[in-house]
């Protein structure tokens, strides 16, 4: 072949190469770049759903209750690990988990799968220094409670993916979560972040901070009297709340049993609900100061009236009312101090009952109270439509209506304050992550009850009761206590009638009485052995109050 | 005359190409330091994350020494102290207005 013709060959070669190649490329950039684009965006950028540090809950002192602390999440990539059954072996060890349930998470087609989450440091730490190949680790956000029980049921749990599930957790959730954003990371071919177009970035902050209106001392003295009282009464469940008798704010709200936010067992699921707001009870006789109350508000008992107790039972439209200790002639003031049934329903029945009904409704009873918790129960107040013939009677001391401990607590603040009732307050303001006050909460009056004058009459009343009646156990010296005790049969659902041994003992009052501070109840239910209320509730009152008084300052009067 | 007319753009078109070349280069640069400085601040943000975990980890520790069921405790069981009854405790008066004191204070004596 002549060498012109070679070259000219050479040239045609190479030119059809290029215009192949050219082709090629063409169809890669233009036609098809979307889809090789689409590839490589890929492997390469990541979108991730960027979530804000909780925020923190403070107690109304600036104390840190629940803050966000970093926990470390193991996961598996199951193509990467080579010998599973020893993996799951040496995991099995520190994860507290069954070897067959690591194995079993590994066996899946996914590339990623969770083997524990939100682990402490240590165990971290003990499976980072095995150096187990395809078992990755992640650094995520959990909460951390400072105080460990303390007020655990009102600050609330949030769960794994950082939402809140009971209490000021759940209540506040969007608050304290803050905002999510999305963010576009790419990666290069070593797996470095890398800055280019297209990358964004979420902005990094904490969401908005709680500050409670529980005070963390008074928290802490009214649980580990409330343990005390658990413990020596054998009680099913305890409840000590103190309230600003003043302002509705509540100070302290301890039930037990209850948790450890910081305890990784589930067993903490089970005491998520906060009883005091949620689960109803017949008050009793702390109830009679409501009846009193409006019967002294509508003048239609005087303090010297007298009312035959019938010396202890008393038939009332078929249905015996009994007392525990029979009495002859009793003034009204008597009737409340010895706390008689009998007298009680006798007074009761100069009120028409719409009128009873209005009383009791206005105390806040059969009603949300508005307290900013989840799960709150408005009671069981029945229409007067639906009353029986004896509903009246019964109601006069406490029964045949379902109240929870808050309701009950804020109709005594109101006796305590003037006869105003106050919405009770958990949350005294929203601040950001720098203090800065974003939502003021201020003390809400809901309406005024009773004039002044009947609450200071009834305040009177209810000293002498401590003074002189069932309450006497809650007597502190040097300081006037205004109360009432409650030992509330139980209804057996079983049986349809009233429980001869399951009992709920209570205590609600409030001290100093001429200037009340606080208002505190101390219920106990089912206690075994001693069941009045003035005899294992009103001691644990009196222990409360007089630690509160020396926290708050104030000074013995008596 | 002529000639210098006809010099004129070719430098100008050897002045552009170098201008041009020196922006590409630029550009080159700019991106090989923007890759190189995330590079950079990423390993600052992993030291962060390492450091902001440690102050983490101590600040739990501090909260378990500091917590108020542990103050009581070593109160209590440590130093042998009690509750306060009414006659250990001076109640001062003190004149809030002036003072700006929002409580109340009581000083164990």
């Amino acid at each position: 072949m002549p060498r012109k013709a070679r070259m000219v060959g050479s040239i045609l070669v190479v030119i059809f190469t290029l215009i192949v190649l050219e082709i090629r490329l063409y169809y890669i950039q233009i036609v098809s770049h979307r889809r090789y684009k689409r590839m490589a965006d890929k492997q390469s950028i990541s979108v991730i759903q960027a979530e804000f540090k909780r925020g923190t809950i403070y107690d109304r002192n600036g104390k840190e209750l629940a803050i966000e602390s970093e926990a470390s999440s193991v996961y598996a990539i199951p193509d990467s690990i080579s010998h599973r059954e020893k993996t799951a072996k040496k995991l099995a060890l520190s994860l507290d988990m069954s070897e067959k349930a690591i194995r079993k998470k590994m066996e899946t087609s996914n590339p990623f799968v969770w083997l524990r989450r939100k682990i402490d440091t240590e165990t971290a730490e003990k499976i980072k220094s095995l150096h187990l190949k395809g078992i990755e680790f992640i650094s995520e956000g959990k909460r951390f409670y400072p105080e460990n029980e303390l007020a655990s049921q009102v600050i609330g749990l949030a769960g794994l993916d950082n939402q809140g599930l009971s209490g000021i957790e759940n209540y506040f959730d969007t608050i304290l979560r803050g905002k999510t954003e999305k963010a576009i990371r790419r990666k290069d071919g070593f797996g470095r972040e890398v800055i280019a177009a297209g990358t964004s970035y979420a902005s990094e902050g904490t969401g908005y901070g709680v500050v409670t209106t529980i005070d963390g001392v008074i928290q802490y003295i009214a649980e580990a009297e409330l343990r005390k009282a658990y413990n020596e009464t054998k009680a099913k469940l305890a409840t000590i709340i103190v309230q600003d008798s003043q302002t509705g704010e509540v100070l302290a709200l301890a039930n037990f049993p209850s948790f450890n936010g910081n305890d990784s067992s589930r067993e903490k699921y089970k005491y998520l609900k906060i009883p005091s707001i949620s689960s109803i009870f017949e008050p009793g006789s702390t109830f009679k100061p409501i009846v009193a109350a409006a019967l002294l508000e509508e003048n239609l008992v005087t303090l010297e009236d007298l009312f035959y107790c019938e010396n202890g039972v008393y038939l009332f439209n078929g249905f015996p009312v009994r007392d525990h200790e029979g009495e002859g002639w009793l003034t009204f003031v008597q009737v409340l101090e010895k706390s008689s049934n009998i007298g009680m329903v006798k007074a009761g029945q100069l009120l028409e009952k719409n009128k009873m009904y209005q009383y009791v409704r206005d105390f806040g009873f059969g009603n949300y109270t508005g307290i900013r918790l989840p799960g709150e129960t408005p009671g069981i107040l029945k229409n007067p439509k639906d009353w029986s013939e004896i509903s009246l009677s019964r109601l006069s001391f406490g029964q045949g209506v379902g109240v929870t401990a808050v309701q009950l607590i804020s109709a005594f603040s109101c006796l305590a304050n003037g006869g105003v009732l106050m919405e009770p307050m958990i949350a005294k303001r929203i601040i950001d992550s720098r203090g800065k006050v974003v939502t003021e909460f201020h003390p809400c009056p809901v309406r005024r009850v009773i004039s002044c004058k009947t609450a200071r009459t009834l305040t009177g009343i209810l000293c002498g009761s401590v003074e002189n009646g069932t309450g006497k156990e809650a007597k502190i010296a040097g300081y006037k206590v205004a109360g009432k005790t409650g030992t509330a049969e139980k209804f057996d659902p079983t049986t349809g009638k009233y429980s001869k041994t399951n009992y709920i003992a209570s205590f609600v009052g409030y001290l100093p009485a001429d200037r009340p501070r606080v208002t505190i109840l101390v219920m106990l239910d089912e206690p075994q052995g001693f069941y009045w209320g003035g005899s294992v509730a009103a001691p644990v009152f009196a222990r409360v109050a007089l630690r509160i008084m020396h926290h708050l300052g104030v000074p013995p009067e008596l | 005359m002529g000639t210098e007319k006809k010099e004129k753009p070719a430098r100008y078109y050897f002045l552009f190409l170098i201008g041009g070349l020196l922006i590409f280069l630029f550009y080159v640069w700019e991106c090989a330091k923007v890759i190189t400085l995330s590079y950079q601040i990423n390993e600052l943000k992993e030291e962060l994350i390492l450091l902001e975990s440690k102050n983490c980890h101590l600040k739990t520790k501090l909260y378990c020494y500091t917590n108020l069921a542990n103050i009581d405790k070593i109160a209590r069981e440590e130093k042998g102290m009690i509750s306060p009854q009414n006659e250990n405790i001076l109640f001062l008066k003190v004149n809030f207005e002036k003072n700006k004191i929002s409580r109340n204070k009581s000083f164990f004596h």
